[in-house]
Order: structure tokens, then C-alpha cells, then sequence
């Protein structure tokens, strides 16, 4: 099969501007927007090439000070737009036991130069990759109860 | 003050970060000729502890003119100016597009770091990793970040396999598990073996090139 080869330049704006977002809404009935999906770490590149939900190749290539985020449109012809979709950021959520775990825990998780989030109890790390090669990372606190994993 | 610069896409950034020793100049030395010889225009940052010494051997041996390439001092902690504040090598690179208005790629060398460093992409676009076949046959086992993340894993110096004995055939089928399938290329940049796959990522996955 033929795969489309798309190029974008520019972010063209957002897919709610007024002016834009009646384009794309007809577009939309005719099926002709295409997405790619991007990690909020992946939206700071500004020369790369993606596949798009239709399967394009698009190659993507934007002014430094361009900025991508949910629902930015980098291609909009009459036959098509181009929009970024952003992939939610995964968290992992871990309940340290006491006081003396979290301490460990703060400072294991700073060492190794990990995003995290605090909420109330709860220390959230921010995924970026593979879930496995954090829990690797965290195997001693898991594994004698210092540290709890909440899944709920 | 002209800024129409702003409203076009500037050079790209490739990273190369990986341990000391493990070729990283070797590697842009190996890949600046070819990419210079196709008409594409380059700058080069390097990073170094405290000297600026990758820098200097780049001007001194004749690949390339030695105003495109600046050494930066990053300290003690080469993966700090890769990562949570690279604003050392952003100015750095800024300074060259500035200087050299056409340039269409920079490359950026890591000072030699452990397998955790990282690139951030707010500072380039694509970033290679680079290891050698010298650490031994276990270092994917290792699953440092940077041989997990990077957007194109290589292993260096195949070249030295017998004499470290590490069979390389092993060792390319556990370097491919642990990436899940994004790619991994194995290099000798004394010869040459496979630098031109890592030309053609770069063209493809960079420059955009084949569109
Ligand atoms: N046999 C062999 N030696 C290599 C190869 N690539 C690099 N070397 C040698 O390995 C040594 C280190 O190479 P460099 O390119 O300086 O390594 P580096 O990663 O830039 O090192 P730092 O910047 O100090 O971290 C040098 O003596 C190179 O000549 C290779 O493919 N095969
Ligand atoms: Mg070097």
C-alpha cells in the first residue's frame, strides 16, 4: 500500500480557535483528521517524524519556539488537518510505611532524578517508559513492606 | 533586532551520551565526514568535566572548521547539563545557529557518564546512546536508563569482541529484548562498520531526509 507522506512546518494553532474549529469539525465529517499521539516529554522535540492514526508518515519540523500541546494543529489543507494528540501521563503511586520510609523513599526517588508529585501520603512518580524499570528500581522498599504500591 | 529566525524551524539537535570511553567521539568523527560530504551543515558542542578536551581534539583534526565546534565545562555532573538545567549547552548551541545562520544539524557530546544519564528533549530533538562491547556482555541486563531511552542505541567497538571475549551474537539479542524493539546498531568506528545505518536514522528519524 501506498503510505501517504505528510510534512509539517508550522503549529497552525488549536483545534478550539474560532477560526479553526469549524475547518476541523467539517473535516472531521468526511473522516479526514489523522492523529499522533505524543507523551508530554515528547512534545519539547521539534524534529521528528511520526506516524499518524491514518498510518501517513509525517515529518515534523517546528521553529524552536513553536508550541505543541493537546489538540495543536501542525497540518490543515482542504483535505485534511493534522492534530497532536497527548498521551496521559502514567503514574505510579507509592505509600511509604512510616516516616522513616518516606525519608528513604524521598531521597532514593531524588537520586535517581525521578518527577514525582506528593499528595497527602502518597508520593506519585511520573512514568516515563516502562512501569517494570521503576518497580526494578524500587524492589527493596516493595519487597519488605516499606513501601506500598496503591493500584486503586 | 531581527527575529525571523523565530518563524522558521531552526537547525535540529542530536544528543550522544553514554559512558567514558565508549566512542562517542570516535562516533561523530566517524559520521561528520559523510554527513559534511551530503551538503549538510554542522555545529558541534561537547561536554567535559573540566578540561575541553573532546572539544580541541574535534578542531584539531581537520573534519570539520574549528569555530563550528564549542566545548562547554559542565563540572562534576555531566548528566545535570544534559538533563534538569541544561541551559550551559542550550546558550552554546544558540550561540553557533546564530553564528553559522544555515547550519542544519547539532550534535551534542555527553561528557562520559553512568548508564542512568538521559537527555532531556528540551534539549535535543533525537538522542543516541552510546556503549561498548569492552563493559561486557551484560550491559543490557543492567537496564540503565539511557541504553533504555535512547532513541538509538549503539554498541562500539565490535571490533574488540575476541579479545574481551563477549559473543556478539548474545549480546545483540539481549541489547534488542531489553529496547522492545527500537533499534540498536553495532559499530567499529576504527573501519567504519555500520556508521552509515546510523547516517541513514540519522537522515530519516532528523533531517527528515527521503520525503
Ligand atoms: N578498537 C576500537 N577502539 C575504539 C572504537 N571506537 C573508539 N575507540 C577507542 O576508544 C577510546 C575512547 O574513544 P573516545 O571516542 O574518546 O570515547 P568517548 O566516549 O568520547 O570518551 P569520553 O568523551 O572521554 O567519555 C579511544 O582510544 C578510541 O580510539 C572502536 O570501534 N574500536
Ligand atoms: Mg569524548
Amino acid at each position: 500500500m501506498d503510505i501517504k507522506k505528510l510534512k509539517a512546518r508550522e503549529v497552525i494553532g488549536h483545534c478550539n480557535d474560532l477560526k479553526l474549529a469549524k475547518r476541523v469539525e467539517d473535516l472531521k465529517k468526511i473522516d479526514r483528521v489523522e492523529y499522533i499521539y505524543l507523551s508530554p516529554e515528547e512534545t519539547a522535540r521539534r524534529h521528528f517524524r511520526v506516524q499518524t492514526s491514518k498510518g501517513s508518515d509525517c515529518a515534523v519540523a517546528l521553529p524552536r519556539n513553536a508550541h505543541l500541546g493537546d489538540g495543536s494543529i501542525i497540518i490543515l489543507t482542504e483535505e485534511r488537518a493534522v492534530i497532536v494528540s497527548l498521551k496521559k501521563r502514567q503514574w505510579l503511586r507509592l505509600r511509604p510505611l512510616d516516616q522513616n520510609a518516606a525519608l528513604e523513599l524521598g531521597y532514593h526517588c531524588g537520586n535517581l532524578h525521578w518527577k514525582v508529585e506528593f499528595k497527602g501520603s502518597e508520593l506519585k512518580v511520573a512514568l516515563d517508559g516502562d512501569e517494570d524499570n521503576y518497580l526494578d528500581r524500587l524492589s527493596s522498599f516493595l519487597g519488605d513492606g516499606r513501601v506500598q504500591r496503591i493500584t486503586e | 533586532m531581527n527575529l525571523s529566525h523565530y518563524h522558521r524551524p531552526g537547525p535540529a539537535r542530536i544528543g550522544i551520551g553514554g559512558p567514558v570511553g565508549s566512542g562517542k567521539t570516535a562516533l561523530i568523527e566517524a559520521i561528520v565526514p559523510r554527513l559534511l560530504s551530503s551538503g549538510v551543515e554542522l555545529g558541534i558542542v561537547t561536554n567535559d568535566l573540566v578540561t575541553r578536551e573532546d572539544a580541541e581534539r574535534l578542531k584539531a583534526g581537520g573534519l570539520i572548521s574549528p569555530d563550528r565546534v564549542l566545548g562547554v565545562e559542565c563540572g562534576a555532573c555531566p548528566h545535570t547539563v544534559i538533563r534538569e538545567d541544561p541551559t550551559l549547552n542550550i546558550e552554546a548551541i544558540e550561540y553557533l545557529e546564530r553564528t553559522f545562520s544555515s547550519l542544519d544539524l547539532v550534535l551534542l557530546e555527553s561528557g562520559g557518564d553512568n548508564l542512568a544519564s538521559t537527555f532531556s528533549l528540551d534539549l535535543v530533538d533525537w538522542w543516541m546512546f552510546v556503549i561498548d562491547v569492552g563493559a561486557g556482555a551484560d550491559i543490557p541486563r543492567k537496564r540503565g536508563p539511557g541504553l533504555l531511552q535512547c532513541d538509538l542505541l549503539i554498541v562500539n567497538k565490535i571490533d574488540i569482541s575476541p579479545h574481551v571475549g563477549v559473543d556478539i551474537c548474545g549480546l545483540k539479542k539481549e541489547a534488542e529484548e531489553v529496547r522492545g524493539g527500537n533499534p540498536v546498531i553495532f559499530t567499529n568506528c576504527r573501519n567504519g562498520e555500520g556508521i552509515e545505518d546510523v547516517l541513514a536514522h540519522i537522515r530519516r528519524c532528523v533531517l527528515l531526509e527521503d520525503m
